[in-house]
């Protein structure tokens, strides 16, 4: 596979997945005002 | 309203909402279109649309439903008055119409479920198969009714002993599942060909327009924005639970479930077929790929037989988890009426299963409903909008979408979305299906008894907003009758 299919891949996977998980985190874990 | 039920905890309404959006169009729609419009190079536009169309709506649905506490029709006579009610009832014809067949989707998955479990699919034709099945009648009448079964009793249990409790379950599996299918896919020899058509950006594909209306489709039609589900769930938010972190939840959950059902489907296809046998199968349409070529794809798989199985359970509980909230919308409606759910309940079902038999016995029934009341949806959406910017998008914004509990902000790009960037969405993703509708049937594109063309669209919407229009004000009054009692 090539570098830049390598790059594409793991970019668009951490912005999906790194802004699912860290809203995700978030909800569950804020604190109410 | 009394004996309002709301989710019991966060985890139980973020469970809910992924339920309502990851469905079968994630897994049947997204690889096909992803792998025909230019891999990595669609998914710019789709990333880009989740952020101008299916954020703004998801917002708009939760802050709609928590702020008026009603159903689709009783929100926007709340929010935009009584003689606007026909608007709501338009967002919830649309999306009653597609539970009426999604019954039916619902239905094949289990049965491919259950045939790939007990070995039954092993050593046929695929194509034979599918084709034997869904012309015997009694076999897609069977699972659809199973279906609709299956989804009420859920609904009946109410909203955290049925909806949060299902989707508590259903959702989780489904994500383990994908993961488990798409490490296996990666894992094949050969499957850095998919990944490649995946991931590899063809750039010159952002120069053509279907590339970016092909992804705004898909965002409109796999997050589940615009269909008035979240606006359904929305009711049930505590006053707490914040608005925009819950749709960007939701929106980045879809997303994700997205790219792993691109990357179980894509790199096995091209792993195991011939590059033009693979992109054979991501023409041969949602019903084609999922239950022609998968089981093709499972059968000269090694452990083939494990995978179809964890394949279609994946596939079966996205599409029950979408049922469920499509059936509450609907019951959400009469129970606005005061009709309480276990009736209430009794009667969607018992109309599911009516309304959905055209579906499960012809093909050609159930494809003329998906085009028509898919193309429908995109409506819903500028209705959605058009009844925030109708409320006041700036008073919308600072009342209903940023509450004092609320932790994350929209801003002012938030009205400019909803009062521009979405109508401008709808008109350019609206005249674009209808122009390639036109194309697909040059002569007859007005006969109303076609199966996928204009033509039977308007006379399809049009009877639904004549009738919406003569019972607007009886609608209007229905849907916000009190309860007669605290409803569980």
């Amino acid at each position: 596979m090539s570098t830049r299919t390598w790059v594409v891949m793991i970019v668009l996977l951490t912005i999906n997945w790194g802004g699912f998980i860290a809203a995700l985190l978030y909800s569950l874990t804020r604190k109410e005002k | 309203m009394k004996g309002q039920e709301t989710f019991s905890s966060r985890w139980g309404l973020i469970a809910a909402g992924l339920g309502m959006a990851v469905g079968t169009g994630n897994l049947w729609r997204f690889p096909r279109i992803a792998a025909q419009n230019g891999g990595a190079a669609f998914l710019i536009p789709w990333m880009v649309f989740l952020f101008t169309w299916s954020l703004p709506l998801l917002i708009a649905e939760f802050a709609i439903g928590r702020g008026m506490r009603r159903g689709v029709v009783g929100s926007f006579t709340r929010l935009v008055g009584p003689r606007y009610a026909w608007m709501g009832g338009w967002v919830a014809v649309v999306t009653v119409m597609i539970l009426f067949y999604y019954s039916v989707v619902t239905g094949w998955t289990l049965k491919y479920l259950v045939a790939s479990l007990t070995g039954e699919l092993r050593g046929v034709e695929p194509g034979e198969y599918w084709s034997a099945y869904v012309e015997s009648g009694w076999g897609p009448v069977l699972f659809h009714v199973i279906a609709a079964l299956l989804g009420g009793f859920v609904i009946l249990q109410g909203v955290v002993k049925g909806i949060e409790r299902a989707n508590k379950i259903l959702i989780p599996s489904l994500f383990v599942l994908l993961i488990v299918a798409a490490v296996r896919s990666v894992s094949l020899p050969g499957a850095e060909r998919g990944l490649e058509f995946l991931f590899n950006p063809d750039l010159s594909s952002l120069a053509h327009y279907r590339t970016w209306l092909e992804a705004l489709s898909q965002s409109a039609w796999s997050t589940g924005a615009g269909w008035g589900l979240i606006l359904t769930y929305g009711m049930y938010l505590r006053r707490t639970d914040d608005v925009v972190l819950n749709s960007t939840t939701i929106g980045f959950g879809d997303h994700s479930a997205s790219l792993l059902a691109g990357m179980a489907v894509l790199p096995a296809a091209f792993a195991i077929l011939a590059p033009a046998e693979a992109m054979d199968a991501m023409r041969a349409g949602n019903v084609g790929l999922m239950f022609i070529w998968i089981p093709q794809l499972f059968a000269r798989m090694p452990g083939g037989d494990v995978f179809q199985a964890i394949f279609f359970l994946a596939l079966f509980c996205a599409a029950l988890s979408s049922l469920i909230a499509l059936i509450e919308l609907a019951t959400r409606v009469l129970m606005d009426a005061a009709v309480p759910r276990r009736p209430a309940v009794a009667l969607v079902t018992g109309a599911v299963i009516v309304f959905g038999l055209p579906s499960a016995l012809s093909q050609s029934f159930f494809a003329n409903q998906d085009w028509v009341w898919g193309v429908g949806l995109m409506i819903s959406g500028l209705f959605i909008a058009l009844a925030a910017t109708m409320y006041g998008q700036a008073r919308f914004r600072t009342e209903l979408v940023e509450g004092d509990a609320d932790d994350l902000r929209v801003g002012r790009y938030y009205e400019w979305a909803l009062k521009y960037l979405v109508p401008v969405q709808f008109a350019m993703m609206f005249s674009w299906w209808m122009y390639q509708a036109a194309s697909w049937d040059p002569e007859g594109w007005w006969n109303p008894f076609h199966v996928e063309n204009v033509g039977t669209c308007l006379l399809q919407w049009g009877v639904a907003l004549a009738l919406l229009l003569l019972f607007n004000r009886r609608m209007a009054a229905a849907s916000i009758r009190e309860e007669p009692e605290a409803q569980a």
